[in-house]
């Protein structure tokens, strides 16, 4: 894989994550955007990224959203 | 009297103690992990103050500042990989202390050096911000409009072999702070009739965009698991009164070398750490030994980079001018609750202020508790794979953007601002003088709207104006020799030895 093309990947990752936030709404885009993007720098084994997802998406919603009231981008799905 | 007596009586209070501990708890882990500055960390955690006091903010974001300048040294010590550009000065000495089987050593003595140049620098805080805000009542727009010329000027060409680099992001800074609504005629700039961009590049949303996208794109540039890291044996971090009491000059002296290196625009941290280490060197009794695991090495980069904290907050409080990245970080976080940073501040947000400057007292305290109590627990992060860092910044990310206007759009503003600073890294540009430029473009232009308006009063050009004022003189002279001495070092120094900008943060001041 080399460099430029590795460098578009991640850049399109980030745009997609970017893109769907609004549609799908933020949890939901986290979670597909968080494995992908994990899975793809080579992160392993396979239930280490569903661990930091789950941990980080649960993080998110108990201290930023319920907690300390910090607006997150809602969508279609949540 | 009774103001500062008030504002050590609210720092004291359970929550705000709380908030500092807590925000120096998540500075040292933020810090402590590679590739994340304190200018990030602060960058990322503004959201979460949204629903906070303005005093609780503050208070919070002290604490992070603190902890993420110590934080750093961590990863720097025990892995020779620095978590911020602030600790590759005492990571020379400190790894080697490590790999010698003292790394409990040095660990301690960047806990120590850290607390005295931390505690120095709030001291002169303390006492030297509201002298200096009392003198900065005088400045009218003219000189205020030059001062943030000649900030500008300086900000990106220290400590970098590349200044016109630095000069460049400078302007491209104040142009995208001019996008907008023009603030006296209402005329729109460069806003491609996209509602979103008619109030401006939000600040908060440019400093999370270009200090973190850009990171993130760093960080994913390295695939796989990374290296298979171990942390080596600690051992006691209690470095031992005969390990202390020799180095008690150095340590004074780079916790005021520190302070004065924050005091100037364009000189952050990592300068600072520098500074205090090649001073000491110059001092000890023992020379031979920097660069050979010498604590005293590891005392004086540690003391002088953490003794930046104070002394970068007062250009910042008393004239709304952040020198660096990270205070422009901390500005971003004092405007989203109303706080316009100036002169007048200390007059009316006292009671906001002293307690701000007491709790960084105490964060410096709460990272020495955490660095003492758990550094074996807080060590873990170190080894945290970059691959897992990266894409959590980014929800990150994108949760900061967008939460300081609700508005979905900031995300693509965020994301836009994010590759342009990626790509800049990638030239070797520095971002911090960008972010500078951002905040101060739209002062210098409101104070050199005012500056017309006067001198158009008085039927004299503006010119004639600048230079019928002798302070106003000397800014000018003191930008335009900073511009020239810039231009003769790119030519005479630069063209040998292109800085490593990798991490796009080691230049201009940042953390």
């Amino acid at each position: 894989m080399s460099g430029s093309l590795g460098i578009a990947i991640n850049a399109l990752l980030i745009i997609a994550f970017g893109a769907t936030v609004m549609s799908v709404g933020f949890y939901p885009a986290a979670v597909l955007y968080l494995i992908v993007h994990m899975a793809w720098l080579g992160v392993r084994p396979w239930w280490l990224i569903l661990i930091v997802t789950g941990g980080a998406v649960a993080s998110i919603a108990l201290l930023f959203d319920a907690t300390l009231g910090v607006p997150v981008p809602r969508g279609a799905l949540f | 009297m009774t103001g500062i007596l008030d504002g050590l009586w609210v720092a004291l209070q359970p929550l705000n103690m709380l908030l500092v501990f807590g925000g120096a708890t998540l500075g040292v882990l933020l810090g402590g992990m590679p590739g994340i500055s304190a200018t990030l960390g602060i960058a990322l955690l503004v959201p979460l103050t949204f629903d906070m006091t303005p005093v609780g903010a503050l208070i919070f974001l002290g604490g992070v500042y603190c902890g993420a300048i110590y934080g750093g040294s961590i990863s720097g010590i025990l892995l020779n990989v620095p978590g911020t550009p602030a600790a590759v000065a005492s990571m020379i000495d400190g790894h080697e202390m490590a790999r010698q089987g003292r790394g409990g050593q040095a660990l301690g003595a960047a806990i120590l050096a850290s607390l005295v140049g931390g505690q120095v620098s709030v001291l002169m805080l303390l006492f030297g911000a509201p002298l200096v805000a009392s003198l900065a009542l005088e400045i009218r727009s003219a000189e205020f409009f030059w001062i943030v010329v000649f900030a500008m000027s300086t900000v990106g060409t220290i400590g970098t072999d590349q200044p016109i680099k630095g000069l460049i992001a400078g302007v491209l800074g104040l142009a995208i702070g001019t996008v907008g609504m023009h603030p006296m005629t209402g005329t729109l700039r460069y806003t491609f009739d996209l509602p979103p961009l008619y109030e401006g590049v939000p600040v908060i949303v440019a400093l999370v965009g270009l200090f973190s996208i850009s990171q993130v794109m760093t960080l994913a540039e390295g695939r796989g698991m990374g290296k298979q890291l171990d942390i080596p044996r600690i051992g006691s971090l209690w470095p031992g009164w005969s390990n202390i009491r020799p180095y008690w000059a150095t340590l004074m002296r780079s916790s005021f070398l520190g302070t004065a290196v924050g005091l100037l625009p364009g000189a952050g941290a990592d300068i600072a750490a520098f500074i205090g280490r090649s001073e000491a060197r110059r001092y000890s009794r023992r020379p031979e030994e920097f660069g050979r695991g010498s604590i005293e090495a590891v005392y004086s980069s540690e003391a002088a980079n953490n003794g930046v904290v104070g002394g970068s907050l007062i250009p910042m409080l008393t004239l709304g001018i952040p020198g660096n990245a990270v205070t422009a970080a901390l500005l971003g976080g004092l405007l989203i609750h109303g706080l316009i940073p100036g002169a007048q501040l200390f007059e009316t947000h006292g009671t906001i202020l002293y307690p701000f400057i007491f709790s960084l007292f105490l964060a410096n305290i709460s990272f020495a508790i955490i660095g003492f109590g758990g550094l074996r627990l807080v060590a873990r992060v170190v080894l945290v794979p970059q691959g897992i860092i990266a894409p959590l910044v980014t929800a990150l990310a994108v949760i900061g953007a967008y939460a300081s206007r609700n508005l979905g759009a900031d995300i693509a503003i965020m994301l836009a601002m994010g590759f342009l600073g990626y790509a800049l890294r990638k030239g070797g540009f520095p971002l911090a003088p960008i972010i500078l430029g951002v905040i101060l473009g739209p002062l210098a232009e409101e104070n050199l709207d005012r500056v017309m308006t006067l001198s158009n009063a008085r039927g004299i050009g503006v010119w004639e104006y600048f230079v019928s004022r002798w302070i106003t003189l000397v800014l000018m002279v003191l930008t335009a020799l900073a511009i020239g001495w810039s231009v003769v070092r790119d030519f005479r120094f630069g063209r040998r030895s292109p800085s490593d900008t990798s991490d796009g943060s080691a230049q201009g001041g940042n953390s």
